[in-house]
């Protein structure tokens, strides 16, 4: 798989221009994209418009941005001026184009990043398969047969397939890190609030995270660095200065670091328990903690997102209920009809929930807790449940039971990529990384340390080998 | 399914102005009841009175 940061170095070496680049950005995606259905459009003449611009900054001899020439890919809640944003959805076909790019797909452009398309997923993010009834089911890379994750499925299977090195994608419930989990890539979940949403279709307000994708850790960092700063424009994006991490390392000290048990053990499948074993091996953590809320914080997201998500679309569901997604219309619709008081009741539990990590943190010495990102490796797709220890659960509200609670109260979550020797053959899974609010720097430095260990790494994509 | 959770969403869907059909609302209400079951556990838990909601939330 090609890395963002070997491209950039490529093209500032005289090696290749963004033209090249692209030129084999776009034969990649024509061979392998019949298999995985992670793009729904192309935007190939902006992405030349874009190359150009970097080859002329080389030509000029001028300094090139960060992410020059890396072609990249967007999750299609994001705005891309000119074309509709249709988040999955076929009722948003008819929506005017958008106006201006998304906030992050403009950070995207000034760091010198081709943007090449916009990518499958749920629809208004709402599922955890990318099992579209519009636009098809987005594949794993690893196993054709097999979901690649949502909602930001597009995402994690264009940059697991080695079809662009980076990608953009939302995270309400754990739409970043479920198909980073399944696809076998690092993805990142940011502070919410640190990133903005300006420009993005949105779902649950109060839950909605943006972030990146990258089959490299360092490439990772280097994108997210390129994406930071405060943006006055989304009321929940924090007026905070940027923190780069850069390639700086905080010491990464394994009594400081703990698994997370009780909940998080529990609803962990075989393969999930043994990677999150081998981090802990391999950052020296030997204390397991438990936060006793967990499953009170995984119920209150649910009932916050059925209330909000209902609440944004209730008006259309009674104009358009039969263009809605069938696998989600009457979940939203449901969520729509919750008493207030239910939603007061999870406002109330996410407060308190917020208040036993911290505790957590503060009062064992922590700075990082490690728990599996999904309960089971890649399901095959059209099933409707995973099993866990014996016990059938549905699967696309269980496959966010580990991640659901962790963005309920907006801590940054890096999510690596481990291959156990247990479960399926050859496909990977995830483990979450979760620091203290604003420390992405912590999640980062750990992730980076499990890939010089060999720990946590992306693989070529099984499917094309 | 549990008859007065049928009811609830029936006349819930009225009073907001859905108009769906029988085999619509059966849906609903099957997904209804899955949030319900969730929120009755939710409901059990008997918070300090100055806990307060977290509306807008920023850790």
């Amino acid at each position: 798989m090609r890395r963002a940061l070997d491209i950039v170095a490529r093209i500032k070496a005289g090696e290749a221009s963004a033209l090249d680049v692209l030129a084999e950005t776009e034969a990649l995606i024509a061979a392998r994209d019949p298999v995985l259905n992670s793009f729904t459009s192309l935007c190939l003449q902006r992405a030349r418009v874009e190359a150009v611009a970097v080859d002329a900054l080389c030509a000029a001899g001028k300094p090139l941005p960060p992410l020059a020439g890396v072609p990249y890919a967007v999750k299609n809640l994001f705005d891309i001026a000119g074309e509709v944003t249709v988040a999955g959805g076929r009722v948003n076909r008819a929506n005017p184009p958008a106006g201006a790019d998304a906030e992050l797909v403009r950070r995207m452009r000034a760091a010198g990043a081709v943007l090449v398309g916009a990518l499958n997923m749920d629809e208004h993010a709402y599922g955890f398969t990318t099992e579209n009834s519009h636009y098809g089911v987005t594949r794993n890379p690893h196993d054709a047969s097999r979901i690649a994750g949502g909602s930001s499925g597009g995402s994690a299977a264009a940059v697991a397939g080695g079809l662009v090195p980076l990608a953009l994608g939302s995270d309400t419930n754990g739409s970043i890190r479920v198909p980073s989990s399944l696809c076998g890539i690092f993805g990142l979940k940011p502070t919410f609030g640190r990133l903005p949403r300006t420009g993005s279709f949105p779902f649950v307000h109060s839950l909605d995270h943006l972030g990146p994708f990258a089959a490299d850790i360092d490439d990772l960092a280097a994108v997210y660095d390129a994406l930071q700063g405060p943006d006055a424009s989304d009321p929940a994006c924090a007026p905070r200065a940027a923190e780069p991490v850069g390639h700086a390392a905080p010491g990464i000290r394994g009594e400081r670091v703990a698994v997370l048990g009780g909940w998080f053990g529990r609803q962990a499948g075989d393969a999930a328990r043994e990677a999150v074993q081998l981090v802990a091996a391999a950052l020296g953590a030997a204390r397991s903690v438990e936060w006793q809320g967990a499953e009170a914080a995984r119920s209150a997201a649910f009932l916050i997102t059925g209330s909000e998500g209902g609440a944004l679309h209730r008006a259309r569901l009674m104009r358009q209920y039969e263009d809605y997604e069938p696998l989600s219309r009457d979940r939203l619709i449901a969520g729509s009809l919750m008493p207030s008081a239910w939603l007061a009741q999870a406002q109330r539990v996410r407060r308190r929930a917020h208040e036993e990590v911290m505790a957590l943190f503060a009062g064992a010495g922590l700075d990082l807790l490690i728990a599996p990102a999904t309960p089971v490796q890649a399901t095959v797709a059209g099933a409707s449940t995973l099993q866990i220890g014996g016990r059938a659960l549905p699967l696309r509200a269980s496959m966010g039971l580990l991640t659901q609670p962790i963005s309920c109260i907006g801590l940054p979550v890096c999510t690596v990529p481990v291959w156990p020797a247990s479960g399926e053959p050859g496909l990977p899974i995830g483990v979450q990384l979760i620091a203290p609010p604003w420390r992405e720097d912590l999640c980062l430095a750990a992730a980076r340390l499990l890939a010089r260990q060999g720990v946590a790494m992306a693989r070529e994509p099984g499917v094309f080998a | 399914m549990d008859d007065d959770i049928r009811a609830y969403v029936a006349q819930a869907l009225r009073l907001q102005g859905y108009q769906l059909g029988e085999a619509q609302e059966a849906g609903v209400a099957a997904a209804f009841e899955g949030i319900a079951a969730i929120a009755a556990v939710l409901m059990q838990d008997e918070l300090p009175l100055a806990l307060e909601p977290a509306p807008v939330f920023l850790p």
